[in-house]
């Protein structure tokens, strides 16, 4: 058994996706993974990169730069080299490989990897204008057509990798804001498309009429599309309807209440992963990215359920379709 | 990480800035000019202390030695006056750096510096700061498109400037 296997492992989750280098290190330090030799090492290889990004940076006119661009350039290599150490299958193989390879190295690699990912994102990106959903939604419409574009024409991977600039603003369902650069670029088209794969399965009326119960204002609001859906979706579901106009009227949800309002929610989790699974089988769903979204999006609504079953308000949670209905905007 | 990093660069490189700016010793002493051990480590000193005060970075030997290589030969500058004024000069030229938002690059500040400390300013520090690199600064600030360090009117010529080097 070698050295490395006797000792505890680092759990990738304790991890941090923006700043995996640093992160990396402190755990290592943390379990004695790694010497103060070691990291002195490591620091030591790392200042004449730096000095030789900076230099590019200024292209050779000035040999100082301020605190806050010397420390940006750093984040940016470090975020490089973390890019491409996490193409190892482990943290045990990145610390490993922060020990035995040098700096400049990892940081070829690391900017190989950010090359491949900014490729990768334009590809998603144009999948995604090409299946993007039909709405008159100006953030969701901004964000796909303009948005992302800007992004692109601003990301600098040379000197700040680790920034997002653009003008992301439409929100998705899953919260990928521990992520940075491209890597949370690539996330957020990916999570996108995959949201957008559920409306499309849907009829663009159906969707349109849950939508208009915000009026106007639905226009300029920063709300998830996929999100309401996946709930009208399940709601129908329970309620033994039809999936697609996902219409829930008034009797409906005298029917939900019924049948749900005395389950615990560790029972409303499993009524609605249940269900968030038929739905997917009816709407022929079968990847596993989706699936797992859809899923997520109905057993994430379990409390909030409860307490709409409890206060006899499920027109909060699925929304009808009916103008003398009101309506909750939910921030 | 990044104070470690800080902390470690000032560390390594403040040895190698004192040996080479010593060995400069060989080129300034055809102007009478030369730096102790001593008088090398307090310059470095200040370049430390210049560098924390303004908030910058700076990486290998640095500006110390083409600070050297221009001075050296201005008529104001005497063997009794060297080390102090290079310890002014190099403060000054930090602080111009980030009052030019690092738009002046360091060959083109140090060159308008010299200029101006051996034709208008006569050797004065005080006056180099508080009116030709304050002109200046003022110039990009508001971006009047005058890179000289004179105020409008002054009829310097730049280009001058640049045929000296």
């Amino acid at each position: 058994m070698s050295e490395i296997d006797k000792q505890p492992p680092i759990k990738r989750e304790m991890l941090s996706e923006a700043h995996y280098v640093e992160s990396l290190m402190r755990e290592a330090s943390h379990l004695d993974l790694i010497s103060r030799e070691e990291t002195d090492r490591i620091l030591l290889q790392t200042i004449p990169l730096l000095a030789k990004q900076t230099q590019r940076y200024t292209k050779g006119k000035s040999s100082s730069v301020r605190n806050e661009t010397a420390v940006s350039i750093l984040q940016s290599l470090l975020y490089t080299i973390g890019a491409g150490l996490k193409c190892l299958p482990d943290p045990a193989s990145a610390l490993n490989a922060l020990k035995e390879t040098a700096m400049e190295v990892l940081f070829e690699q690391g900017k190989a990897v950010i090359s491949k990912d900014i490729s990768s994102a334009k590809r998603l990106l144009i999948a995604v204008k090409a299946n993007c959903c039909v709405t008159d939604n100006i953030i969701y419409n901004d964000t796909v057509q303009k948005g992302i574009d800007v992004f692109f024409g601003l990301y600098d991977k040379e000197f700040a990798a680790h920034e997002t600039p653009g003008s992301i603003d439409y929100p998705l369902t899953a919260d990928i804001t521990n992520l940075t650069g491209i890597e949370y670029i690539c996330q957020y088209l990916r999570v996108l498309y995959t949201e957008n794969q559920f409306c499309r399965k849907l009829s663009t009326a159906g969707i349109d009429n849950l939508f208009s119960r915000y009026g106007r204002g639905f226009r300029e609001m920063p709300v998830n599309l996929c999100e309401q859906t996946v709930i009208n979706a399940v709601g129908c579901e329970l309620a033994g309807k039809n999936l697609l106009d996902l219409s829930i009227n008034a009797t409906d949800r005298q029917t939900l209440q019924r049948n749900l309002e005395n389950l615990s929610v560790a029972k409303l989790r499993e009524t609605l992963r249940a269900a968030a699974a038929r739905v997917c089988y009816k709407l022929n769903i079968t990847g596993e990215m989706l699936g797992n979204c859809v899923a997520d999006i109905a057993v994430e609504l379990a409390p909030r359920l409860k307490t709409a079953l409890e206060n006899r308000q499920l027109a909060s949670v699925f929304a009808g379709i009916n103008n003398d209905e009101p309506v909750r905007v939910p921030f | 990480m990044e104070n470690g990093f800080i902390t470690a660069l000032t560390a390594v490189q403040n040895s190698s800035v004192i040996a080479a700016i010593t060995s400069f010793n060989g080129h300034t002493a055809r102007y009478g000019l030369s730096l102790s051990p001593l008088q090398a480590m307090e310059l470095v000193e200040t370049r430390a202390s210049a560098l924390i005060r303004t908030g910058r970075i700076e990486f290998g030997t640095g500006i110390l030695e083409k600070l050297i290589a221009a001075f050296c030969d201005s008529p104001y500058i005497l063997q009794r006056n060297y080390a102090e004024t290079l310890s002014e000069l190099l403060e000054t030229f930090y602080y111009f750096k980030n009052e030019t938002y690092d738009t002046v690059s360091d060959d083109e500040l140090i060159a308008l510096m010299k200029y101006s400390f051996d034709n208008t300013c006569q050797g004065s520090v005080d006056l180099l700061q508080s009116r030709e690199l304050e002109n200046l600064a003022h110039n990009i600030r508001f971006e009047t498109g005058n890179l000289s360090c004179a105020e409008p009117g002054d009829d310097i010529d730049t280009q001058e400037v640049y045929e000296d080097e």
